[in-house]
């Protein structure tokens, strides 16, 4: 019978030439051992869930096995359908998550969303299974912990998205970042190409859709491929329409060309970026926004639990749609390559799947898992609708955020087109750069009115790991352990006002704007002050600086930043080659500059020696800036080292153990901090550590983070001196306030804060912070503010 | 030569009172029957309108359905293809039609661009952003209907082949290499080649 039919095959294959266009549905088709089954007009009514023709021929062949066979299948059928149903609602929440968390850097909107953070609560397993009539299902998620790792992933996203913190990879997430060129912050992305979104819809376009008859129009496209818009509109209008699916709260418009023409419409006239912003962020389209997220959490988890629990469900009268579904399904992974003829169980089994299509394609009374899946995810575009769960993993993310990352690593001032959505984000990212800028203070501000709704869709934090908690917590989103929220950087009138003018004349004339900008220096005062040390990465960009000799300095290097950084680059490798035993003079340190600065060729003044000479000096304690302490602990050697602190390895050992820390859930890391006390307490017992004593004015405007952060901005001495201990790992212990807390690194290098003495709420407090904190001054590349 | 120049002086006549008149779009009934010839005339000498192909990305970036499709045309970027190159569904065969939309296509290759801040790729070729949609039926349809597709776009300096195989590296291990493997095979088929070989 084999040979029979592996002959017919042969003798089909001679007459059909073009049975061989190769695409994946022929292999499948090959894989299946039906590949004589296929020609292109099939291939394509394949592709369009048409499956007539295939069944006609190729059904026959297996008209008795699969008689014979079908009930045996029905296990199979719910286990598929299960989990490709199952699959679409993580992809349904994390499109949700993603709108949601988009909103959160954006403008406040004085609404509420209500509907979406009773719809969009995180589910359990309990709600999926309660007044649940299908044994089948009960059975199947039985045991299984589907809601608490939904709820696991989805905050590890939401913490990837809101932290600054470029070595935070938590391992379970539901988007996944591949390798990309350079790191920006997730939620930066989000923010600079929103506004950009909004700077590119003028008011001469919106004045033109709203004199549209949407009626003329078959969909949102063809209004932008008009000729009225497109020979009124300078810019690419298709990129323009592209990208507005991009923006949460435009996004909803785009269903018809008379919702987005209605919405148009609302704008008052003058249609410019003022009364656009006021139409988008208006307690109305909030409610719009609120409406739209509620229906597709409720319709997404009705649908999923209706068809779970049905009685048909029950019984395995189940249309799975393997032709049309086969990406999704487990089907096309277990297909072994080079197979032509079902010799094998699983080949048989694979094909008795897929002509299950042919069988019940036109019954009724069974649940069509195509349509299920598609009322499941209800947020989806019909590509990401398209995709498995694992394909739509990286693709969503890069989508969304890897690739703008990557093209905005590429960019030059060159390449960049002006007038393209891609340069204007660019240009802000770039700005953003600059420290203590209004778009870099933005980006990191928080939107209260979307916490509440985040929290709701990640649901119980009880099973986080501490770092992902501890993010969600310092970003205000998950409450303390005392219940409070941390409080977040308040910018006042977060309203649209205040970016149109803010655009125009950043710091006149307008009230609002003076107030934010006073606001932000209050927060950060980012250049350094008169006569302070910047950190190297600040040569670049201190043209705000007062100190004449740095704006000296900078001048001579103005062509070319980068030989000023391999200047000094190579003189702190021959700092590091100083003898270990004593600090460097200030005599040593300059000859080394001038040396340094001959062999390459350039010439420095004396002013400017001296100025390079300071900056070198100043980047590590000295022994005047140096307390007595820290000097009978670590003498010289360390001083020397501590320059070369960005070393590869250090960094990636840092990485390492960050990594680390992210994966260790929450007991895990208690007992080992309960270790690290027992183990602390025999070792001060040992020998005297050096005590730093760390001085932070706590104002109730500006959060501790940012008190934080502006110690790292002036890098003043006890900074420095810190920098100098943990990137060496040394154990010391640290004053804050009333509170000592012994700094400790264990066997694999990990920095540990532990309680030494004082009170424990306010420890608890200052903890996270503290730990971000040195953290980030252990690693040179997080210094970006 | 006769036909030709009394086709062109037809075409010209008609052009007077249609200035828009296109492939498909009628203008004025009296001119009708003349536009008609005029129109099967240009179909036969050189059919191009390339305002067809106008919002092509927005369409392949939404995969969006044409309402009224024409046999395995269910897409509204083939209909506007279609369009562009002045196919006949119902006359023309799948190597007519391939070879008018590969003529429409090397016309206007430089106009067929996307710009869009989910395609990393600045002002790059529409082929490359179905690659990185995943728009599998576009990719077959451009190697069925054998398009150029060794555009080099100046952002990454890169032919769709290039740009598949930097695709393929960056998704290594996951589902998405699997799919853009297969890419890789449809296009180097229909004759695609990496920046080095040209």
């Amino acid at each position: 019978m084999k040979w029979f039919i592996f002959l017919l095959f042969i003798s089909f294959n001679s007459f059909s030439e073009e049975i061989c266009e190769e695409d994946k549905l022929t292999s499948f088709a090959k894989k299946l051992s039906l590949p004589n089954c296929f020609s292109p007009t099939t291939l394509d009514s394949f592709k369009l869930k048409r499956t007539t023709e295939l069944c006609n021929k190729c059904k026959p062949q297996f008209e008795t096995l699969y008689n014979e066979k079908i009930n045996e299948n029905i296990p199979e059928l719910q286990k598929d359908f299960l989990e490709s149903s199952l699959n679409e609602y993580k992809k349904n929440l994390t499109n949700n998550l993603l709108s949601s968390a988009k909103l959160k850097t954006l403008f406040n909107t004085q609404g509420s969303f209500e509907k979406a953070i009773s719809a969009c609560k995180m589910k359990t397993n309990q709600d999926l299974l309660s007044g649940c009539k299908s044994e089948a299902a009960k059975k199947l998620l039985e045991n299984n912990k589907f809601f608490e790792k939904l709820s696991h992933e989805l905050s590890n996203d939401l913490a990837k998205f809101l932290s600054r913190n470029e070595d935070f990879h938590p391992r379970e997430t539901l988007l996944s970042r591949n390798e990309t060129q350079c790191f920006i912050p997730e939620r930066d992305i989000l923010f600079f190409s929103t506004l950009s979104i909004e700077e590119a819809l003028d008011k001469d376009l919106i004045s033109l859709i709203q004199k549209l008859d949407p009626k003329k129009f078959e969909s949102v496209n063809d209004i932008f491929n008009s000729d009225e818009l497109i020979e009124n509109y300078d810019g690419d209008i298709a990129s323009l329409k592209q990208n507005l699916f991009n923006h949460p709260l435009i996004a909803p418009h785009l269903k018809s060309s008379e919702k987005f023409v209605s919405f148009i419409k609302k704008i008052s006239a003058p249609g410019n970026l003022d009364n656009l912003r006021k139409a988008l962020y208006s307690p109305e389209n909030a409610k719009s926004f609120d409406q739209n997220l509620a229906d597709s959490c409720e319709k997404s988890f009705k649908t999923l639990k209706e068809n779970i629990c049905s009685d048909e469900f029950q019984k395995g009268r189940l249309y799975n749609d393997y032709a049309g579904n086969f990406s999704k399904l487990s089907l096309s992974k277990t297909l072994p390559d080079k197979q032509e003829v079902a010799s094998t169980q699983e080949l048989i089994n694979n094909n008795l799947k897929l002509l299950a299509t042919c069988e019940n394609k036109d019954e009724k009374g069974k649940r069509h898992l195509s349509k299920v899946n598609t009322d499941v995810g209800v947020s989806l575009t019909p590509i990401e609708s398209s995709r498995p769960l694992e394909a739509y993993r990286g693709e969503k993310y890069n989508n969304e955020i890897g690739n703008l990352t990557n093209t905005l690593c590429k960019l030059t001032d060159d390449t960049c087109v002006e007038g393209t959505i891609t340069c204007s984000i660019f240009k802000k990212y770039q700005e953003s750069k600059k420290p203590g800028t209004l778009h870099s203070k933005l980006a990191s501000s928080s939107n209260s009115e979307v916490d509440a709704l985040l929290l709701s869709m990640i649901g119980s934090p009880k099973n986080l790991d501490p770092k992902t908690k501890d993010i969600l917590v310092l970003n205000g989103i998950l409450p303390k352990d005392d219940g409070t929220l941390v409080a977040q950087a308040e910018i006042p009138e977060r309203q649209s006002q205040v970016y149109t003018q803010q655009d125009k004349t950043p710091t006149q004339s307008s009230p609002v704007v003076a107030s934010l900008d006073k606001s932000l220096k209050k927060l950060a005062p980012s250049a350094p002050a008169q006569g302070q040390a910047s950190t190297p990465s600040e040569y670049s960009s201190s043209a705000s600086s007062t100190d004449s000799a740095v704006d000296n300095l900078s001048e001579v290097f103005k062509d070319n930043n980068n030989e000023l950084k391999e200047i000094q680059d190579e003189i702190r490798r021959r700092l590091q080659d100083m003898p270990k035993n004593r600090p460097v003079t200030k005599d040593e340190t300059k000859k080394i500059v001038n040396n340094v600065t001959k062999s390459k060729g350039r010439s420095l003044s004396p002013s400017q020696t001296e100025a390079l000479t300071e900056r070198i000096m100043n980047e590590r304690p000295t022994t005047n800036a140096t307390p007595t302490s820290f000097n009978n602990q670590m003498g010289g050697s360390e001083l020397n080292q501590a320059s070369v602190s960005n070393s590869e390895t250090q960094l990636s050992k840092w990485k390492k153990a960050q990594m680390n820390a992210a994966l260790a859930d929450m007991q895990g890391a208690r007992r080992v901090a309960a270790k690290d006390i027992i183990d602390a307490k025999t070792d001060s017992a040992n020998k005297p550590l050096t005590t730093v004593a760390l001085s932070i004015a706590e104002d109730p405007r500006i959060t501790l983070s940012d008190v934080f952060n502006d110690k790292i901005s002036r890098n003043d001495s006890e900074t420095q001196l810190l920098k100098v201990l943990v990137r060496n790992q040394k154990n010391f212990i640290l004053q804050v306030k009333s509170v000592n807390f012994k700094v400790i690194f264990d066997e694999k290098k990990e920095l540990r804060i532990l309680l030494e003495s004082g009170d424990k709420k306010e420890a608890e407090r200052l903890r996270p912070q503290l730990e971000m904190f040195l953290q980030k001054l252990k690693s040179n590349t997080s210094l970006r503010y | 030569m006769r036909f030709v120049t009394a086709v062109t002086l037809m075409l010209l006549a008609a052009n007077l009172f249609a200035a828009d008149a296109d492939c498909n779009e009628d203008s004025t009934s009296a001119l009708r029957p003349v536009i008609k010839v005029a129109q099967l005339a240009s179909v036969e000498l050189k059919c191009s309108n390339p305002k067809k192909l106008r919002g092509l990305c927005m369409y392949i970036g939404d995969m969006e359905k044409d309402p009224n499709p024409q046999g395995r045309f269910v897409y509204k970027y083939q209909r506007k293809i279609l369009e562009a190159a002045c196919v006949d569904v119902s006359k023309d065969d799948e190597d007519t039609i391939a070879k008018k939309i590969a003529r429409v296509w090397k016309e206007n290759e430089d106009q067929l661009t996307c710009d869009n801040i989910q395609f990393d790729v600045v002002q790059g070729s529409i082929i490359k952003f179905a690659v990185s949609l995943k728009f599998d039926s576009f990719i077959l349809d451009m190697a069925k209907w054998k398009v150029n597709l060794n555009k080099v776009d100046k952002f990454d300096d890169g032919t769709v082949l290039d740009y598949v195989e930097y695709q393929m590296k960056r998704m290594k291990g996951t589902p998405s290499e699997v799919i853009l493997k297969d890419y890789y095979r449809i296009l180097r088929d229909a004759g695609a080649k990496y920046k080095r070989e040209l």
